[in-house]
C-alpha cells in the first residue's frame, strides 16, 4: 500500500528523472542522410567543436539513414558526414536546441575507388625489431615492490617460483639494466630485489646475442630482457641479507648478504658469503667469472690452462659433493659497472675467497692380474687451505655504429695448501702440497659489422700463467725402486709455466634463404715449461735425484689454421660441411736437446638434420680428426702424481686420428604422451695413447704408449609415457658403451680388454592436481672389464622425492635416496639410505622468508664408493658431515 | 498488395544506396614465429572475417623468414587436429558474434556475446602507416589493451578479427603484453565486386557452442598436454612450475571470469 507521502516521494523522483532525460536530450543532434531521396546507411556522423581537432562524437548511419550524436556541451560545432563514394559534407551549427534536427543530402563522388597494396614499414618483428618495449606504467597496480612482482603482471611473462623468468616456455638469457649485465643466469638476484619505483619500460629482446653486431647474423634463439631506468631515478641501495644455522651442535652455518646499487651511469653489486655446510661459495659468482660463452664467433684461447700434477680433489660422480665437504667457506666480491661515456663501459670485478676445506677418506685398492696380486690401503685426511684472489675488467668502446672494440683482462693470485696425514699401507706419513700460482690473461675483441647480413669479428688473447708445486712426504716407500736406503724426506719440486698468445678473425655472412656460412683464420702459439725435480733426502742430509725422474721440458707450438662452415638450410632438413685444415710446428726441448716436427692437421665434419616426418627427426654427424699431443703426452721422465704414482709421457710427439659416428633419432616432443629418442654411435681411434704399467703395492710407474686401433661403440635411449589414469609420465633409460682396446703391464705383457658399460633406469614423475606431488625411481649401473678375467660390478641407486604445497606460502620438499653397492672386495652389498626434509614460509608482507632444514636424518657418517678399472678394483670410503637441523631466514631490503 | 510493393521497392532501393562493398587484408602476426593473412569483407554493415589456417610462406629471400624456421625447429607446436580457417560472421545490430574454432580436428561455430569495445580516441597522436594518416585508440578488451590505428580517410567501422567501431578503417592493431598479436593492413579495395568465399549454410550447419563452453574445454586439453610435458621436464629442487597464466590469444580474461583470474 503507498502511503500518500510515497505517491509524493515517487512522483517528484519521476519528475526528477524526467528533468534529467531531457537535460540530455538537449545536447544532441540527430537526422537521417539520404541520397537521391532515399536513405544511406554506413555513413559516419562525427562532431567537433569549431577549431578542436578531436571529435566530441561519432556515430554511423543505421539502414534507414538515421543517426543521433549524444553531444556534451552546447556551442558552435562543426559535424561532418562521410561514407565512401559521396562527396564529405561538412555543417557549422550553433547547438543550443534541446534536440537538434540535422538532415542532410549526399551527393555522390569522393573516394570512389581504392586498389592498394600498403607497404607497411613498421613490422613488429623483423631485422632489427625484435625489441618488444613495454611501459611500466601500463602494468602497475600499486601493489608491486620488487621488479619480480611487475614482471609477473606482464602477459607473457611466466615467472617461477623459484623466480626464474619464462618467455613461453624459453628461460631469459639474462635480465640487464640499460643494457649492462653482472648476473647472466643468476638474475634473480637482482629481479628479487630491485625495486620497481626506478624502473621506465621493460624491454624483450627475442633473437638475443651478446655481441650486438652480430645481431640478426648468428643463428640465434635467445630471449633476454633489459630493463631502463627514468630519466630522474635516483641511485638506490638494496639488497638482501640470509642466515641460518644450527641451534645445538654440532653447529653449522650459512651467511650472506647482497648490496647493490643501479643507477642509469654506474651500478655497483657487492656480495659476502660465509658457511661452513659444504657448499662451495665460489659456485655463487661462476656467472660473474666465466661470461661469455664458447660456441661464438671469434673466440680463442678458451680453456688453455697449465696440466695439473697433483689432484687431491675427491671425485664422487653422482654424489652431492656437499655431504663429504667439511669447510669454511668465505666469499668476499666486489663488481661494478661503469659508463663514462654513451661509446664507453667499463666493467671491474675483484673477489678474494680465503677458504678451508677437509675430507677424509679410506681407500682399498685390489689387483689381480695374473701373478699380480696384491692389496693397496690408504687412509687419507686432507686439510687444504685456499687463498684465491683474482680480478677481471672489461672495456667496451664503440668505435663506430658498425664496430665495436672489447677489451678483457684478468689477473689472478691462486694459492693452495694441502696438508695430508696419511696411512699408506700401514704407515703412516704426512704429505704436504703446496701451490702459489699467477695467472693473467689479456683478450681484445674487435667486431666489425659490414652489412646487415655480415660481420667479422677478430680477437687477439695472451695467457701468462705460472703453477709452481711443491710436493713432499716424510717416509719413503720406494726402497724397490730406487734401491737407495736411509731416506727420510721424498720432494717433487715443480716448475709449471704457460705462455699462450692467439690471434684470430672470424668472418660470418647469413645468406638470403637462411644459409650461413662461417669462416676463420687463426694462429695459436703456446710455450709450456715443464721442470720437475725429485728427490730423495737422507738421514744424513745428502740428496739423490735418481736417474729418469726428473725433467725439464719446453715444449713450443706454433698452430696456423683455417676453418670454413657451411651450413644449408631448407625447410625440411639442414646439412653443415666443416673444414678444418692447418699447420702444426712443434718443438720439443728436453735437458737442451732440441727435436722439431711440422705436418698438416685436417679435421673435417658433416652435420646433418632432417625432419622425416612431423613427428620425426633425424640427426646425424660423421667427422674425421687429427689432433696433436699435449704437454703431458711427450714428457720423456717420470714426474710424481701423488703418493702412489710415477707417470711419464711418450717422449714423443705424436699425432692422433680418429673418425667417429653419430646418429639419433626422436620420436614426438615433450607434448607428446609418448616420446623417445634413441642415439647409436661408434668411434674409431686409427692412434690413441695407452699406459704400460709396473705395479708394486708400493708405487705404479705408469708409461705412455702409443697405439692403433682403439674401437669404441655406444647407443643410449630415452621412452616416456604419459599414464592419464596416473597422471604422470613414466620415464626409461637404457644405455651402454663398449670399448676394445690394449694395455701393457710389466711382467704380464700385452692385455686386450674389453670394457663395457650398462645403465638402465625406470622413473615416474607425477603431475597431480593436489598439493602433493612426487618424483621416484630407480637406476642400476653396470660395469664390466674382460680381460685374463671377467670383473664385473653393479651399482643401483633410488631415490623418492615428495613436493608438498602445505600453502601458498609454505612449501616442504623431501628427498630420499639409497646407494647400494656391489658385493666385490669380500664385502657383502650395502645400501646407504640419506633423507634431507626442508620448509620455507614466505611472509611477504615482512620481506622475509623463513626456512627449517635437515640433513642427513639417518646420520649416515660414512659412505664408501665401489670402483672398478682395468687394472684393479677399489672401495673409497668418505667420512660424511652429521645429522643437522637448521633455522634460517632471508630478508629483503 | 499497393503498399507491399512499395515496400519492396523501398527496400530494394534502400540496399543499393547503402550498399558498401569493402575488401581488405590484414597480416595477422601473433608471434615472430609466424604471419597469418586474413581477409575481410565490409558488406552492408556485416562484418565477415577469413583468417587462413596456415601461415605464410616464407618468400625467397626473405632472410628473417628462413631463420623462423630455423627456431621452428626447436619448438613444439600443441597437437590441435585438423587446423580450419577461422572465420568470424559479424551482423550489424547484433551483439552475438558467430565464430568457426575447432577442437581435436572438428569444427564448431561458437557464440560469442561480443562486449561492446569503449574506444578512447581522446589522443593527439598519429602515425603514418602507408600513405594513411592514422589516430591512435585505445581500449581496455577482454584483460588485455588494445592499441590501435586507424585512417579517417576510409570512413568504415571495421577492422581485423572482432575488432572495429572506430571512426575508420583500422591500419594496425595490437595488444600490450610480451606476446603481442598484431594486425596490420596489408590491402583494401573497394568497390569489391565479388562475393564472400564463406558458405554461410556451411557454417551455420555446425554444431553450436557457446564461447564459454569452448573455452573451457579447450584448456581442458591444453593443460593436458602442458602436464604431459610437465611430467617429463627435468625436475629442480624447490622449483614447482606455474602453468597457464597466459591464454595464446589476445583475450586473457573472458567476461566469466572476471575477478577470479589475474
Amino acid at each position: 500500500m503507498i502511503t500518500h507521502s510515497g505517491l509524493y516521494r515517487y512522483t517528484l523522483m519521476i519528475c526528477l528523472c524526467s528533468v534529467v532525460y531531457c537535460a540530455q536530450a538537449q545536447l544532441a543532434i540527430h537526422g537521417q542522410v539520404t541520397t537521391a531521396g532515399l536513405p544511406l546507411g554506413g555513413v559516419r556522423v562525427d562532431a567537433r567543436l569549431d577549431g578542436a581537432s578531436a571529435f566530441m562524437a561519432y556515430t554511423f548511419t543505421d539502414g534507414n539513414g538515421g543517426y543521433r550524436l549524444a553531444l556534451g556541451q552546447t556551442g558552435r560545432i562543426v559535424v561532418s558526414f562521410r561514407a565512401l563514394s559521396y562527396e564529405p559534407v561538412t555543417k557549422i551549427i550553433e547547438l543550443r536546441q534541446t534536440d537538434t534536427l540535422l538532415n542532410l543530402a549526399l551527393v555522390p563522388g569522393g573516394v570512389e575507388r581504392l586498389q592498394e597494396i600498403i607497404i607497411n614499414a613498421k613490422r613488429p618483428y623483423g631485422r632489427g625489431r625484435d625489441t618488444i618495449e613495454l611501459d611500466v606504467k601500463s602494468f602497475l597496480q600499486g601493489d608491486e615492490r620488487t621488479v619480480e612482482d611487475l614482471l609477473r603482471k606482464i602477459p607473457g611473462l611466466n615467472v617461477g617460483t623459484d623466480g626464474s623468468i619464462k618467455i613461453g616456455e624459453k628461460e631469459v638469457e639474462k635480465v640487464m639494466i640499460e643494457g649492462d649485465d653482472f648476473f647472466e643466469k643468476g638474475y634473480r638476484l637482482l629481479t628479487q630485489n630491485m625495486s620497481v619505483q626506478p624502473l621506465d619500460k621493460v624491454q624483450v629482446l627475442q633473437r638475443y646475442s651478446n655481441n650486438k653486431h652480430l645481431k640478426g647474423i648468428e643463428n640465434s634463439d635467445k630471449v633476454a630482457l633489459n630493463l631502463q631506468l627514468k630519466e630522474d631515478s635516483k641511485n638506490q641501495w638494496l639488497g638482501s641479507v640470509s642466515a641460518s644455522g644450527t641451534p645445538v651442535e654440532p653447529f653449522f652455518y650459512q651467511a650472506s648478504i647482497n648490496v647493490m646499487n643501479f643507477g642509469k651511469r654506474n651500478k655497483y653489486y657487492l656480495l659476502g658469503t660465509a658457511n661452513n655446510h659444504g657448499l662451495d661459495a665460489l659456485s655463487s659468482i661462476n656467472y660473474l667469472l666465466y661470461s661469455g660463452q664458447t660456441d661464438e664467433p671469434g673466440q680463442i684461447g678458451v680453456g688453455i690452462t697449465t696440466p695439473t700434477l697433483i689432484d687431491n680433489t675427491p671425485d664422487l660422480p653422482g654424489f652431492d659433493y656437499r655431504r663429504t665437504n667439511f669447510n669454511q667457506d668465505k666469499l668476499l666480491s666486489f663488481n661494478t659497472i661503469l659508463n663514462p661515456s654513451k661509446r664507453l663501459k667499463i666493467k671491474w670485478l675483484g673477489f678474494a675467497n680465503p677458504t678451508k676445506k677437509s675430507f677424509y677418506r679410506n681407500t682399498v685398492q685390489e689387483y689381480d692380474i695374473e701373478d699380480i696380486q696384491f692389496t693397496y690401503t690408504e687412509g687419507y685426511e686432507l686439510n687444504r687451505k685456499i687463498n684465491n684472489y683474482y680480478s677481471r675488467w672489461e672495456m667496451h668502446y664503440d668505435v663506430s655504429n658498425r664496430s665495436t672494440l672489447i677489451y678483457t683482462g684478468s689477473l689472478g693470485s691462486l694459492g693452495k695448501y694441502d696438508s695430508g696425514a696419511l696411512v699408506f699401507n700401514g704407515e703412516r706419513t704426512t704429505e704436504l702440497t703446496k701451490m702459489k700460482g699467477y695467472l693473467t690473461n689479456q683478450l681484445l675483441t674487435h667486431t666489425y659489422k659490414l652489412s646487415d647480413n655480415e660481420a667479422i669479428v677478430s680477437s687477439a688473447r695472451w695467457i701468462m700463467q705460472k703453477s709452481p708445486l711443491h710436493y713432499q712426504i716424510d717416509q719413503y716407500y720406494y726402497d724397490d725402486l730406487f734401491q737407495v736406503g736411509d731416506v727420510s724426506n721424498v720432494y717433487q719440486h715443480a716448475k709449471n709455466d704457460l705462455q699462450y698468445a692467439g690471434i684470430t678473425s672470424h668472418y660470418v655472412k647469413k645468406k638470403k634463404g637462411g644459409d650461413f656460412m662461417e669462416v676463420a683464420v687463426a694462429n695459436e702459439y703456446k710455450s709450456q715449461t715443464l721442470v720437475t725435480d725429485f728427490i730423495l733426502q737422507r738421514e744424513d742430509g745428502s740428496q739423490i735425484r735418481p736417474s729418469g725422474f726428473s725433467n725439464q721440458v719446453n715444449f713450443r707450438t706454433n698452430n696456423t689454421h683455417v676453418m670454413t662452415k657451411y651450413t644449408i638450410k631448407r625447410r625440411m632438413w639442414q646439412l653443415t660441411p666443416q673444414l678444418r685444415a692447418g699447420f702444426m710446428q712443434r718443438d720439443l726441448s728436453n735437458d737442451g736437446v732440441s727435436r722439431n716436427q711440422n705436418n698438416w692437421l685436417i679435421s673435417s665434419s658433416l652435420f646433418t638434420k632432417w625432419l622425416i616426418h612431423h613427428k620425426g627427426k633425424l640427426e646425424g654427424e660423421l667427422s674425421f680428426q687429427q689432433m696433436s699431443s699435449e704437454l703431458m703426452d711427450v714428457v720423456p721422465n717420470y714426474f710424481n702424481t701423488g703418493i702412489q704414482n710415477f707417470v711419464k709421457g711418450l717422449d714423443d710427439m705424436a699425432t692422433l686420428n680418429n673418425s667417429a659416428a653419430v646418429i639419433t633419432y626422436t620420436y614426438g616432443n615433450m607434448l607428446d604422451k609418448f616420446f623417445a629418442n634413441f642415439s647409436l654411435g661408434h668411434k674409431t681411434m686409427f692412434d690413441y695413447i695407452s699406459n704400460q704399467r709396473s705395479l708394486n703395492p708400493n708405487f705404479n710407474l705408469t708409461e705412455q704408449i702409443l697405439l692403433k686401433d682403439k674401437k669404441t661403440m655406444f647407443y643410449k635411449a630415452q621412452f616416456n609415457y604419459y599414464v592419464k589414469l596416473l597422471n604422470g609420465n613414466f620415464r626409461v633409460d637404457m644405455g651402454a658403451d663398449f670399448s676394445e682396446y690394449e694395455t701393457s703391464i710389466v711382467g704380464v705383457g700385452k692385455r686386450r680388454i674389453e670394457s663395457g658399460s650398462y645403465d638402465y633406469g625406470l622413473s615416474f614423475r607425477s603431475v597431480w592436481k593436489s598439493r602433493l606431488n612426487i618424483h621416484s625411481g630407480s637406476h642400476i649401473q653396470i660395469r664390466s672389464f674382460n680381460s685374463e678375467h671377467m670383473d664385473r660390478l653393479k651399482n643401483t641407486y633410488s631415490f623418492l622425492h615428495i613436493f608438498f604445497n602445505v600453502a601458498e606460502d609454505i612449501q616442504a620438499n623431501m628427498k630420499n635416496e639409497a646407494y647400494r653397492f656391489g658385493d666385490f672386495l669380500s664385502e657383502s652389498p650395502k645400501t646407504y639410505f640419506f633423507s634431507d626434509v626442508s620448509l620455507s614460509y614466505d611472509v611477504k608482507k615482512i620481506k622475509t622468508k623463513f626456512n627449517i632444514s635437515a640433513k642427513n636424518l639417518f646420520n649416515n657418517r660414512q659412505f664408501s664408493n665401489a670402483i672398478i678399472t682395468d687394472t684393479y678394483r677399489a672401495i673409497t670410503e668418505y667420512r660424511l658431515l652429521p645429522r643437522y637441523a637448521a633455522l634460517g631466514l632471508d630478508y629483503r631490503f | 498488395m499497393k503498399y507491399y510493393l512499395s515496400f519492396c521497392l523501398l527496400f530494394c532501393l534502400t540496399y543499393c544506396a547503402q550498399a558498401q562493398k569493402l575488401h581488405v587484408e590484414y597480416e595477422y602476426i601473433p608471434s615472430a614465429m609466424a604471419t597469418f593473412r586474413e581477409q575481410v569483407y565490409y558488406i552492408d554493415a556485416m562484418k565477415t572475417a577469413v583468417r587462413d589456417s596456415i601461415p605464410v610462406a616464407p618468400t625467397a629471400g626473405d632472410a628473417d623468414n628462413a631463420s623462423d624456421e630455423i627456431s621452428a625447429d626447436f619448438s613444439m607446436m600443441l597437437n590441435t587436429g585438423t587446423n580450419y580457417r577461422r572465420i568470424v560472421i559479424q551482423k550489424s545490430g547484433e551483439r552475438d558474434l558467430g565464430e568457426t574454432r575447432s577442437l581435436q580436428g572438428k569444427n564448431y561455430l561458437v557464440m560469442d556475446k561480443f562486449p561492446v569495445i569503449e574506444w578512447n580516441t581522446n589522443y593527439t597522436e598519429t602515425d603514418t602507416l602507408g600513405k594513411y594518416i592514422c589516430h591512435k585508440a585505445t581500449a581496455d578488451y577482454r584483460g588485455t589493451k588494445l592499441i590501435a590505428y586507424y585512417t579517417n580517410e576510409i570512413p568504415v567501422p571495421a577492422g581485423p578479427y572482432k575488432f572495429g567501431g572506430l571512426p575508420g578503417l583500422i591500419v594496425m592493431l595490437y595488444n600490450e603484453g610480451a606476446n603481442p598479436h598484431y594486425w596490420l593492413l596489408k590491402k583494401v579495395s573497394y568497390p569489391y565486386n565479388g562475393d564472400i568465399p564463406v558458405d554461410e549454410k556451411y557454417i551455420y550447419s555446425l554444431p553450436k557452442l557457446l564461447l564459454e563452453d569452448y573455452v573451457k574445454k579447450d584448456e581442458v586439453l591444453i593443460e593436458e598436454q602442458m602436464r604431459i610435458m610437465e611430467s617429463k621436464m627435468p625436475v629442480m629442487e624447490g622449483v614447482t612450475v606455474e602453468r597457464n597464466k597466459v591464454r595464446g590469444t589476445v583475450e586473457q580474461v573472458y567476461e566469466w571470469e572476471s575477478g577470479k583470474r589475474k
